[in-house]
């Protein structure tokens, strides 16, 4: 298992260095990272042309690339536009840990990343709790109770859940719930922010100001989940050795969980492994409705600013984790199927 | 089975509710005031009576739409940040909400008469308050100015514009510490709005400058403790919100308000929303569409304020020869004539766009310097008239000979290119009702429109507006030394070429009157003679009609009638947030 878990490490290092230069290539193809340096006029030409070099886009895009990825400390460059270089660069390159400075906000990429960070992972898991404590026990249900009337009511609302565009969901239940009634005068819940400024950010805020955030979130995804969780168990519960468990008298909550379940999860933990990173980037439109300061308003942020550095930062942070959570999966197989090895 | 799955379903219900119920915040109770116990009259001491219960502190909340990217104003153009820039730091004056200078760290604004502006216009001396201080206690000088302006100019800050500093300063000294002296290379009549400048603080900044050769990775760029507007920053959580707070050293005094809390809004209904449920006092750049929603709301007005931008259609005049000279792309060949660009005007009912498109909110401006004391208020826009416009067209030769319903000319169609950004869905409705009313007279429209990003590329860049490349395109645009007039966009040396790609007329208009007169502008102090001379420029661009106004383009607002002394610019908007104040 350790021979196959390094091997796999080692294969993934040429992968994500080409992931990361494809990744560059596409982001300087997404727009002018200047246009937007001028605000609600436009940017000089002589303004243009003297932060052209002085951000270094002056350079081809594969110089660009080389830079960002092993740094320009080891180069001379030219400060002041006479075409001469005239010093070494600062840049130490991802390979040694410098993400390099945002465009925009003129800070580590990283440091800007990790402010984001624990806001959507606050976001985030509490999301995915609910949403996989709700899709078990949704698609389980439906799956033992096939065609009943509970089973087709639940796959309406699957169908109707996931195919809910989730920035009309979200706006929908933000006037509902804080609009309206705050307007009825009922209880009501707050429209944006992650906690009210006045009290600060305690755990009973946060956890107010989560409710219609994790709602908009788990609704669409619980709708999708719950129907894979159904259409495995039921491949499952109609095998022998569930029918043979039932046969032996064993009870059915044990036949469900220790017999079912186990081997309807496999496919499952695929789906969930790939979902995982995804967390991290956040849910973008959701973040943005809802005003919460997280990693998908960050990438969207810096979509639209053409801010390629914090772009690069998290696309190459997302890439190496689908990498981890990739080798993580298929280890979790071995453990759910005995029958799997890797050596 | 069924029973248990209820049941299964209505603990969850009632734990969910409760946890939630437990999560609220505690309701917030007004602190209760007590009547005073009347004092008795003893010859002991009297015992130490209990400090009365601090009031709530007065806040107001505001949302912005966008997140500044910095709090220093060398590195960023964004108009949030532009807000934020003004709470905080100080210039030498603002503008208010009718373009008055509102002085805050010039003592008196410079003037030919006070004999702060020398004689040629080429020397400007600003006296500075003498009772201005930072929040460390530092006092703010005329040396704090003259570092900003080395900061601006200097190689090793990536500084977003150099302009005006690069285009017409010789010099800036300090005189002493209170006197700041602009020496130009040439006059340069906006230097009221282009010199006012936030200061950056010396003592703080200097020793950044001095270690790193550079300030654009200061810490002061984000964290501003040390500031000396009526507000300082007390809290930047990134994307979510920052928390103003009174500063006690303000020259004026402490603001009305203690805190001010701007979120970080990026969703315009989320903002709405917002609005609406009252957990915010202003709303920020609204459009004319959200006004059904704010009439709808008994304590919010919606406030337009005169930014100066007007929603224009630029008619490409470049000649064959022109274009061929400069490589550019030469604009379609009636465009050359004067008549047809102001038969198109006249076919276009403007009244009416606005009134369908725009709820009514906007109005047709007749001179580019609408709202401000150079417009030419006898001046009225081309009506719309669609059988003078036929006439015009009739009259420039452009008539329909080969029946296809498109008028033409020696064998050339009349089909105009219309272009505007991309993704702006009023703009690109406009053109499209532009495309059906050119229709009625026989002329015929296609449009392309770019994207932003595209759009305003230079030429150098082979932006397709800086080269030519479109007959007639609409974007908002305001005066480029706004609130000042002047602006270099129809200059004849500034149409671009090769050799001066920089050049911001990217509409091939060269009309000799045109310039003399903007030449004599810009020398020109005595503010009713340069009206006269705007006044003149404006009858010439009616006439000539190379420019059009679609519509004016307020900045809109909205104001929860709990706030209170809320005057907003469309220059420096928040100007006076050192008066508002919220209702009793």
């Amino acid at each position: 298992m350790t021979r196959y878990v390094i091997r796999r490490i080692l294969q993934a290092i040429p992968l994500l260095i080409i992931i990361s230069a494809i990744l560059f290539l596409l982001a300087n193809e997404m727009g002018d990272p200047l246009a937007s340096f001028g605000g609600r006029r436009r940017i000089r030409s002589s303004d243009r042309e003297r932060l052209t070099r002085q951000l270094g886009l002056d350079q081809p895009v594969m110089v660009q690339y080389l830079i960002w990825l092993v740094g320009n400390d080891w180069m001379q460059i030219d400060v002041d536009g006479d075409g001469t270089p005239d010093e070494y660069g600062t840049r130490r390159g991802v390979l040694r840990g410098d993400f390099g400075t945002s465009f925009m906000e003129k800070r580590p990429v990283l440091e800007i990343i990790g402010e984001r960070f624990k806001n959507t992972m606050i976001l985030m898991i509490t999301a995915e709790i609910v949403i996989l404590f709700f899709a078990f026990w949704i698609g389980i249900y439906s799956a033992l109770r096939q065609y009943s009337f509970v089973d087709n009511v639940v796959t309406t609302f699957s169908f109707v859940g996931y195919s809910m565009p989730v920035f009309w969901l979200g706006l929908i239940l933000m006037y509902v719930f804080s609009v309206n009634f705050k307007r009825w005068g009922l209880p009501y819940f707050p429209t944006v922010g992650m906690y009210d400024l006045a009290v600060g950010p305690t755990i009973p805020q946060i956890a107010w100001h989560l409710v219609l955030p994790v709602t908009t979130i788990a609704i669409i995804s619980i709708a999708g989940y719950s129907r894979y969780v159904r259409s495995q168990m039921l491949e499952v519960i109609n095998q022998d050795y569930i029918r043979t468990a039932h046969s032996k008298g064993l009870p059915d909550r044990w036949v469900i969980t220790r017999h079912a379940l186990k081997n309807a999860a496999l496919p499952l933990i695929t789906i969930i492994g790939m979902d995982l990173p995804l967390l991290i980037a956040g849910a973008t439109v959701t973040e943005s409705i809802f005003a919460w300061p997280g990693m998908g308003r960050l990438y969207w942020d810096a979509t639209q600013d053409t801010d390629i550095p914090v772009l690069m930062g998290i696309l190459v942070i997302i890439s190496v984790l689908v990498v981890v959570f990739q080798i993580i999966t298929d280890i979790t197989y071995t453990f759910l199927d005995p029958r799997i090895r890797y050596e | 089975m069924k029973n248990k799955w209820s049941l299964f379903l209505l603990t969850i219900l009632i734990v969910l509710s409760l946890s939630l119920s437990a999560c609220a915040p505690a309701a917030t109770e007004e602190p209760a005031v007590e009547e005073p116990a009347p004092a008795e009259p003893t010859e002991v001491l009297p015992e130490p009576t209990e400090a009365p219960p601090p009031a709530a502190p007065k806040t107001a909340t505001m949302p912005f739409f966008e997140e500044p990217d910095t709090l220093n104003e060398l590195y960023s153009q964004m108009w949030f940040a532009g807000l934020a820039f003004d709470l905080m730091n100080l210039s030498f004056w603002q503008f208010d909400d009718v373009q008055e200078i509102n002085l805050e760290l010039a003592a008196e604004f410079p003037t030919i008469e006070n004999g702060l502006i020398s004689e040629d216009g080429l020397t400007v001396t600003i006296p500075l308050r003498e009772d201005v201080i930072w929040t460390d206690g530092a006092p703010v000088t005329a040396n704090d100015y003259v570092f900003t302006y080395e900061m601006f100019m200097d190689e090793g800050n990536a500084v977003q514009t150099r302009y005006p500093f690069d285009t017409f300063v010789e010099s800036i000294t300090a005189l002493d510490d209170y006197t700041v002296q602009i020496v130009m290379t040439e006059p340069y009549v906006g230097w009221a709005v282009g010199f006012d400048v936030n200061f950056l603080p010396k003592h703080i900044l200097e020793p950044v400058f001095e270690a790193e050769g550079t300030i654009d990775n200061a810490d002061w760029n984000r964290d501003q403790s040390v500031t000396n507007g009526p507000f300082k920053l007390k809290e930047w959580a990134a994307a979510s919100h920052l928390i103003l707070e009174a500063n006690d050293d303000y020259w004026r005094g402490r603001p009305n308000l203690d805190q001010l809390f701007i979120r970080i809004v990026p969703d315009d209904e989320a903002q709405m929303a917002a609005i609406k449920a009252g957990d915010t006092d202003i709303g920020s750049f609204l459009s004319a569409a959200d006004k059904p929603d704010i009439e709808e709301l008994p304590d919010v007005e919606l406030i337009a304020a005169s930014s100066g931008y007007v929603e224009s259609w630029f008619f490409n005049t470049i000649s064959a020869e022109l274009a061929a000279e400069n490589d550019l792309q030469a604009g379609h060949v009636a465009l050359q004539d004067k008549l047809v660009r102001r038969a198109i005007v006249m076919a276009f009912d403007r009244e009416e766009l606005i009134e369908t498109l725009y709820y009514g909110l906007y109005r047709v401006p007749a001179v580019f310097w609408y709202d401000s004391p150079y417009e030419d208020t006898s001046i009225e826009p081309w009506p719309y008239d669609l059988e003078a416009a036929m006439a015009l067209l009739d009259e420039a030769g452009w008539v329909d000979t080969n029946g296809d319903g498109t008028r033409d000319k020696d064998g050339v169609e009349l089909v105009i290119q219309y272009s505007t950004t991309a993704g702006h869905e009023l703009r690109e409705s406009t053109g499209l009702v532009f495309q059906q009313s050119m229709a009625e007279v026989g002329i015929g429209v296609d449009i392309l429109n770019y994207s932003y990003d595209v759009m305003w590329n230079s030429y150098g860049d082979d932006g397709p507006a800086a080269r030519g490349e479109y007959d007639i395109v609409e974007w908002s645009t305001l005066p480029g030394d706004f609130p000042d007039p002047n602006t270099p966009d129809w200059l004849c040396e500034e149409i671009p070429s090769a050799d001066y790609p920089a050049g911001v007329n990217w509409y091939g208009v060269c009309i000799e009157k045109l310039d003399e007169l903007f030449a004599q502008q810009a020398v020109t102090v005595d503010q009713d003679a340069r009206i006269q001379l705007y006044q003149e420029i404006e009858r010439i661009m009616h006439d000539e009609m190379f420019w059009m106004g679609v519509r004016t383009d307020p900045d809109f607002w909205s104001l929860n009638s709990r706030l209170q002394n809320v005057k907003f610019s469309g220059v420096d908007p928040l100007w006076n947030a050192y008066e508002w104040d919220v209702a009793p």
